[in-house]
Parts: C-alpha cells; structure tokens; sequence
C-alpha cells in the first residue's frame, strides 16, 4: 500500500470532486496506520475507533472542499489531525464527564472483559501445559525488562554477560513468533491489542 | 511521500517507548501510516508487550508454581528501569515471556479492521458530522413478554440523524439487584455488534441513550449482563 505521489494526487483530486469511491479508497489505505496511531496514543480501542472515525471525517471534509493545497503532503496530514483529535479528546476528557452517555463507559467495560477472558480456567491450563515449551529463562528474562522494564540493551547485557548479537537474536526471534502467530490466527491481534494500556 | 528512511526495530522501540523527538514522531508516524511492513512490525512489538503484560497480571492474582519457579510481579506494567532493576534479581522473569508467546496463539475474537465496512460507516457519519442533537426519544422497554421467542419487545422507529435515543429498560428481578449491567448488541447470530457498561440501575430500571446515527439495523438482541458477565436478561428489538 505504499501510495505513490501520483496515486495521492489522483483521490485528492477525485475527492474534490465529489467521488465517493475515491474516499472509500483514501479510508481503506490509511485506516490501520491511524488506527494503530491513535491505539498507541490512546490505550484504548473503541477510543482509537471512535477518534479513526472523526479523523477521517475531518480528513474527508477538509478533501472535498479542497482545502489540501500540497498532495504529497496527505499522509502527514492525516496523521496530524488524528494527533489532534487525541489531544483533543484528552483536553475535554478532563473538562466535562457525560455520566449520561453509556456509550463512552464501553471501553473500560470492554478492557476488563478482555482480562477476564484471560484468567479463565482454561485458558490457564493451556498456557501451563505450553510451559514445556519454554527456551532458555535468559532469553525470557532479556524480553521483559527490555519490553516491560523498558530498560536498555546495553544494561541488560551487562547484567546478565549477553553480547549484543545475542540480545539482538533474542528479540529477533521473538517477534518472528509473534508474527508466525498472528498469521496463523487472524483475530489474535485483535485481543492483543485490545488490552493496550501502555502508562507511558 | 514515500518514506525516506529505514526504520528498524530500534525505532519501534523508542517510538513505543516514546523517546522519539517531536519531529522523529511525527515522521516516524507519518510513515507508518504508509507502509504495511512497518505496521506490522509496530503491531508485534505491541502484541508482544501485552502478551508479557497479561501474562504478569494473570500471574499476580494467581501465582503459578512451575518447576522450581514461582511466578509472581514481575515489572509492572510500564516499569521504569529503576523498577526493573530492582526486580531483576528473581528469577520470576522465567518462564513468563515464553508463556506469554504461547498466550498469543490460544485466543480468538471477531475480525481485525474491516474496512469496508468501516468505509461505510465513515461515510454515514460523515453526513451528519457536525449537526446539533435537537431532540430525545425516550422509548420504554418493559419486561419481556415474547418468553424468548423472535417476536420482538419492541419495535423502535430510529429517530432521525440528530436526534438521541434513550432506551428505558424495565429490568428483571436478577437485573434489577445489580448496581450497574454490562450491555450489548448482538445480532440473531449471536455476534457480537456493541458491548458497554451501562449507568447505575435505579428503580427497577436502567436507561440506554444513543447517538440515533449509531443505532444498529433491523432486529437485534439487547443482553444485560452482571459485572461477572453473567447474562441476566435479555430482550428482542426491532430497529426501523
């Protein structure tokens, strides 16, 4: 999907005009990067979906009445108004609660019905039964202070004698597992992602 | 406006981590938004990230004795390295990240980024973008009277696109014990279509208000749930 200048000229223009399927296109080829944006900034799912919408709603307006005066600069903008409208959202979040508008509780509702599913039963034995699986408890621990601790290669190696290949070969190894198995299983991303509450 | 720097998992990293400065972010980004790959691999890091961190949760209500192993707190989530540090004496990292892996591979949801049908619902809600809500329908829904059969509770004429619906729920005596219900919209095949927590249930009853451009179609199954998800009611709606 790597757009070419041409190809964002072309919706900017089509889109002016009033073509639908054009924006249908624009929306289909950036939807998951702002999504993953705003997923990112947000925590939150259904807040990530709600705001995608609004960005390309602001996007598609601001396109059909040409007021994007520099195509090549499409992306960069989709991707402001989305930080915009993150930053937005945060501001009023802290002025007014809708204690009436259930809607916006969904997202916590949703989050903690992902933890739930999590502490089933079932799903524990399967990940104890995976435990036989295990590599090496080095490699386990380099994942998560790099991941979790969110501390720096260069301290890990020295704390546990690692040269840097071998972190690298770790974490390398690491995500081409996630990536095997988020190929396997379509929705898994989704349930992952779904619990995305980084506090940073 | 295609990229015109390699981003490797380094910069995965202290994008996640957020490390970068204001103008690499906002390249970075703008990047992201044009290549798949690099998508892909901002996911990974993601699932990995969560994988490890419900693993740890699941661990902390409930430790594990596996082998010599006991698995308790690891670094919280979104730990500081002082906070790492002082935890990187046990041994507790052990088996967790592996099991985590494993975590990724066991669950399964509904679809991922449906664009299309995002594409439309963009472009419904693009029509109503910015139009004040001028008026509230309020539609009572009492005790069910179809005994679970598809004979709808109600039938609901959606009001129009600026307007706000408020379903006002007569609840069952299970349902009506609770302090709060979680809600959703399922379709006749059961799936999934909206899930919330709802306001606190008073008088018997708890009311549901919506964005009337939000409203689903046709017939639906409205599920109240307590805070254990156990179903306690449900009832049939017709949307029109």
């Amino acid at each position: 999907m790597q757009q070419t200048l041409d190809q964002t000229r072309d919706w900017v223009q089509r889109i002016a005009q009033g073509d639908r399927l054009a924006e249908a296109e624009l929306v289909e080829c950036f939807y998951a990067g702002v999504h993953l944006i705003l997923l990112k900034r947000t925590g939150s799912v259904s807040l990530a979906n709600d705001l995608c919408q609004d960005t390309f709603m602001v996007v598609l307006r601001k396109l059909q009445a040409g007021e994007l005066l520099k195509a090549g600069s499409l992306p960069a903008f989709i991707r402001q108004t989305a930080v915009n409208l993150a930053i937005q959202h945060f501001r009023k979040e802290k002025r007014f609660v809708f204690s009436a508008d259930e809607i916006i509780g969904q997202q916590v509702a949703l989050k903690e019905q992902q933890d739930k599913k999590i502490d089933q039963p079932t799903i524990r034995k399967l990940l104890s039964d995976a435990l036989d699986e295990l590599a090496v408890p080095r490699d386990r621990e380099v994942l998560y202070r790099y991941y979790l601790g969110e501390e720096e290669k260069e301290a890990i190696c020295k704390d546990l004698g690692l040269s840097p290949t071998h972190f690298d070969r770790v974490l390398y190894r690491a995500r081409l597992r996630i990536r095997e198995l988020i190929d396997q299983q379509d929705d898994l991303k989704k349930l992952l992602l779904s619990g995305v509450d980084d506090d940073e | 406006m295609m990229m015109n720097r390699p981003y490797d998992n380094d910069w995965i990293d202290r994008y996640l981590r957020n490390t970068l400065s204001d103008q690499d972010e906002a390249e970075f980004e703008t990047a992201l938004l044009q290549s798949v790959d690099l998508q892909r691999a901002v996911e990974n890091v993601l699932c990995i990230r969560q994988a490890l961190r419900l693993h740890q949760r699941t661990e902390a209500a409930n430790p594990v004795v596996v082998g010599n192993v006991e698995h308790v707190e690891t670094a919280a989530a979104g730990a500081r390295p002082d906070r790492a540090k002082e935890l990187s004496g046990r041994h507790s990292w052990g088996s967790a990240a592996m099991v985590a892996t494993v975590l990724l591979g066991v669950f399964s949801t509904t679809a991922w980024w449906q664009a299309s049908q995002k594409v439309s619902v963009l472009q419904d809600e693009l029509a109503v973008l910015g139009q004040p809500r001028t008026d509230v329908l309020t539609v009572p829904i009492d005790i069910m009277r179809s005994g679970g059969g598809l004979t709808p509770d109600a039938v609901i004429e959606v009001p129009a696109d600026n307007s706000v619906l408020v379903l006002d729920v007569e609840l069952g005596l299970k349902a009506a014990g609770e302090d709060k219900l979680l809600a959703r919209f399922r379709d006749l095949d059961r799936s999934e279509m909206m899930a919330w927590e709802t306001g606190e249930v008073e008088n018997g009853r708890v009311k549901l208000v919506f964005d009337a451009p939000r409203m689903p179609q046709g017939t639906v199954w409205l599920e109240l749930s307590s805070s254990n998800d156990e179903l306690l009611d449900k009832r049939l709606l017709e949307f029109r």
